[in-house]
């Protein structure tokens, strides 16, 4: 389907599905942020007696105070996310209705801690997060997509003390999608440098959602932003990108970055500039090859073009290729108790957000059984 | 003392650590000569299902099927590498030349049988291309460490050699999709 087409599909969706629904839940909005108007303010009065009543009085105030406070904020906090949740599951889905059959999985991990782990991308995380999960098909293709974050903590000395710091691993989308060539091999794609021309491409895919695609270009070609990557890229370098600056001076950081399967080898690829951007590894030097085409090596060194985006890595395995792609941004956010739902542009924001991730599908030819 | 014990380290260390690169480099080729042997194989296994189907519906390129069927029984008793690639890349010519002419053959195109064998084959050829890329990859390493210094007096002292590529006919650098042609 091409762009005008879908636009069309979407004007046509927002004006007898959308609406409809949108005016009902912002009325219904607008009464439950009244409720939570009240409830913040007499779990804050709680919480000050809490404080004011320890303070003046008695330590029991505050074991008598806070007790509710901490209650009505519990109550707060799950009206919200019962709200948030309610608007995906009824406007969120209707947008991905344009594309294809998909659900929302409020309780459901559709990529599990252990299925992360196991990929050894990111071997620290021990923490989770996940803020969507969405699946379902898209041209006979399953797809899932989730936004996650995933995190570790890592206690550092500081003089006598120790200081705990969460250590972010990946914040982005992890999309997955079923091959619909037959791939019998296991094969991680570690994005290890984007290099200068993958940065400026990064900076100018995400500027280009809010300034228009020439702004955008000529931020991405001024002479700071040149100069900025050009210092990033030299940072990515071997060993340099090992290298720490904190208030402790400089430390080099040894542990390795991810942990690769015993299984998997290194695979050497004849392009130079690709292999500058990924380490490569599979337990079958033919099957890897047999996906990594060097028209689909050419996709993924461009790929920026398509999604702006940091560290993009990729696993193919089980006739399912996963991308995991860092990017600094909230995706599918409709709105919440205390934001207005009541506005077209947030839809077409979220629209052109899948028109992307669909996008990458195309990009990739994932939808062709033949010649990736 | 600790410099002669150094001397004698490097002298006796450094040669066995090459001499392992080499054997290590030179069993990665013969892995990859395997590895293209299986997939050539698919493809042999595959051409008489297709020229079968052919027959049936094209009787004006009975030569060339017939010379497609003679480089076949040639390359499946094929030992040397050198000799396998030449009468692969005549296979691969002689099978384009087939597809092409399947054009001028409309039942053939609708052939449920055919359009299956066919979408087999365009995914043997990837594999193929595949090993293809593994074998060259393998090769170029081995005959980087047969031709530089220091190795290659190793390698010349074992009379490990350096390997021919598996190249491709200019005529075959454009890929063919059979199921652009069904």
């Amino acid at each position: 389907m091409d762009r005008t087409q879908l636009n069309q599909k979407f004007e046509e969706l927002y004006a007898k599905k959308l609406a409809p629904k949108i005016i009902p839940l912002e009325q219904e909005r607008l009464s439950a942020s009244k409720i939570s108007n009240i409830n913040n303010l007499l779990g804050l009065l709680f919480f000050i007696g809490a404080l004011g009543g320890t303070f003046l009085f008695s330590k029991l105030y505050f074991l008598l105070l806070i007790v509710p406070a901490v209650i009505i904020f519990l109550i707060e906090n799950r009206r919200q996310n019962k709200f948030r949740l309610k608007i995906k599951q009824q406007l969120l889905m209707e947008i991905f209705s344009l594309f294809g059959k998909f659900q929302y999985s409020p309780d459901k991990e559709l990529i599990t801690k252990n299925e992360i782990y196991k990929t050894g991308l990111f071997p620290r995380f021990n923490r989770k997060k996940d803020d969507d999960r969405i699946f379902g098909n898209y041209k006979g293709m399953d797809v899932v997509i989730v936004e996650t974050e995933l995190t570790h903590s890592e206690t550092t000395k500081r003089g006598d003390s120790n200081e705990n710091k969460t250590i972010r691993d990946f914040n982005g989308l992890i999309i997955k999608v079923s091959l619909n060539k037959p791939y019998k091999g296991k094969t991680l794609l570690y994005q290890k440098a984007i290099g200068q021309k993958g940065q400026k491409q990064a900076i100018k895919s995400m500027l280009s959602e809010g300034l228009g695609e020439e702004q955008a270009d000529k931020i991405a070609n001024s002479d700071v932003v040149n100069a900025v990557t050009g210092v990033l890229a030299f940072a990515e370098k071997p060993l340099i990108n090992r290298l720490n600056i904190s208030g402790d001076g400089l430390s080099v950081d040894l542990g390795r970055e991810i942990r690769v399967d015993r299984n998997l080898k290194k695979v050497s690829l004849e392009d130079p500039e690709f292999s500058q951007m990924y380490d490569i590894y599979s337990d079958d030097q033919v099957e890897a090859r047999y996906i990594l085409t060097p028209t689909f090596m050419e996709r993924l060194k461009n790929i920026r073009e398509v999604i702006g985006g940091y560290h993009i890595h990729c696993m193919v395995e089980n006739q399912y290729i996963t991308l995991f792609i860092e990017i600094p941004k909230d995706f599918f956010e409709i709105g919440s108790l205390s934001n207005s739902i009541n506005n077209k542009k947030i839809y077409e924001g979220i629209f052109i957000q899948l028109i992307t991730i669909f996008n990458l599908i195309h990009y990739f030819k994932l939808d062709k059984k033949l010649g990736l | 003392m600790e410099i002669l014990l150094l001397l004698v380290a490097i002298v006796v260390i450094g040669p066995y650590f090459v001499y392992v690169q080499l054997i290590k480099k030179k069993n990665q080729v013969k892995q990859a000569e395997g590895s293209i042997d299986v997939q050539l194989k698919k493809r042999y296994d595959l051409i008489p299902n297709i020229l079968t189907i052919a027959k049936k519906f094209m009787e004006h390129e009975r030569s060339l099927i017939e010379d497609i069927t003679k480089l076949r029984t040639q390359a499946a008793t094929a030992n040397e590498m050198s000799e396998k690639i030449k009468l692969d890349n005549a296979i691969k010519g002689k099978m384009e030349q087939l597809m092409v002419n399947f054009e001028n053959y409309p039942q053939l195109k609708s052939d449920a049988t055919m359009v299956q064998a066919m979408q087999t084959y365009a995914e043997v050829e990837e594999h193929i291309a595949a090993a293809r890329r593994f074998y060259n990859s393998a090769v170029n390493e081995l005959n980087n460490a047969v031709e530089i210094f220091p190795s290659s007096i190793i390698a010349g002292m074992l009379n490990i050699k350096a390997k021919p590529f598996f190249e491709v006919q200019e005529n075959e650098r454009r890929p063919v999709n059979a199921s652009d042609i069904l």
